[in-house]
């Protein structure tokens, strides 16, 4: 009886901590990179830098949308719209995300 | 149910609804050129054209800044037009009416996006030139 109540209590511990990945509440990361590698890459309207591969935390917590801005001085600017959804799928294909500017 | 107690029921109903109204949402504009050089631009938005002149939705036509619009979701979406404008010293030389008007002048390519209530608050244009100019 003893036994059975420690083991229920020990459950009860360990249930929230399995349903904490569950809630994403750290987000999604993905390594993110720009080809031509120079361009500029802004995320939700702020930039985070130049497109050479890096980890970026998609974090759906304020929005349910997130936009990536990549820009280059000789190539045509693009935009691409993530979602949870469209990440998630990414994270179970083991997809980066790549963006490829064309040149104008 | 008592009539006395569904009307109660119904009219709290009413109520929440006529509270409930339109949603709105607080948006920052912004927009740059594709060498991250600030843009002037008219923001419309729901392709009126002639409340965003009227309104003065301008941004970095002064200096480099952003516009701050409350934007009313009648609908699920909306549909923000960045329009390029050509301005000389601090003033814009010509109010476009129409996306192409805005493309003919500026010598930059308008960009247009459907916004929802839950996307990001700033939103960022960054506008291609023109093929064809400098």
């Amino acid at each position: 009886m003893q036994k059975t109540t420690a083991r229920r209590s020990r459950l009860l511990l360990v249930l929230p901590l399995l349903a904490l990945p569950a809630c994403g509440g750290a987000g999604y990361v993905r390594v993110m990179s720009v080809n031509p590698p120079d361009a500029s890459v802004y995320i939700n309207g702020e930039r985070v830098g130049q497109g050479s591969s890096r980890p970026y935390t998609f974090d759906f917590t304020t929005s349910e949308r997130i936009y990536v801005q990549a820009t280059h001085p000789d190539y045509q600017p693009e935009i691409e719209w993530f979602t949870k959804e469209r990440i998630e799928q990414m994270v179970a294909a083991n997809l980066d995300v790549k963006i490829t500017l064309r040149p104008r | 149910m008592s009539l006395l107690r569904r009307a109660v029921c119904l009219s709290a109903l009413c109520a929440m609804t006529a509270c409930a109204g339109i949603p709105t949402k607080s948006f920052e504009f912004d927009a740059l050129d594709a060498a991250e050089q600030p843009r002037p631009c008219l923001i419309v938005v729901n392709d009126d054209w002639v409340t965003a002149a009227e309104k003065n939705q301008f941004v970095n036509v002064d200096s480099d800044d952003l516009l701050r619009l409350e934007i009313p979701f009648p609908s699920a979406e909306i549909e923000i037009t960045m329009a390029p404008v050509m301005v000389e010293s601090g003033k814009v030389t010509r109010v476009p009416k129409t996306r192409k008007e805005a493309r003919d002048y500026s010598g930059f390519m308008d960009d247009t996006r459907r916004l929802k209530l839950t996307d990001p608050k700033r939103q960022l244009f960054i506008l291609a030139r023109k093929s064809g100019s400098s």
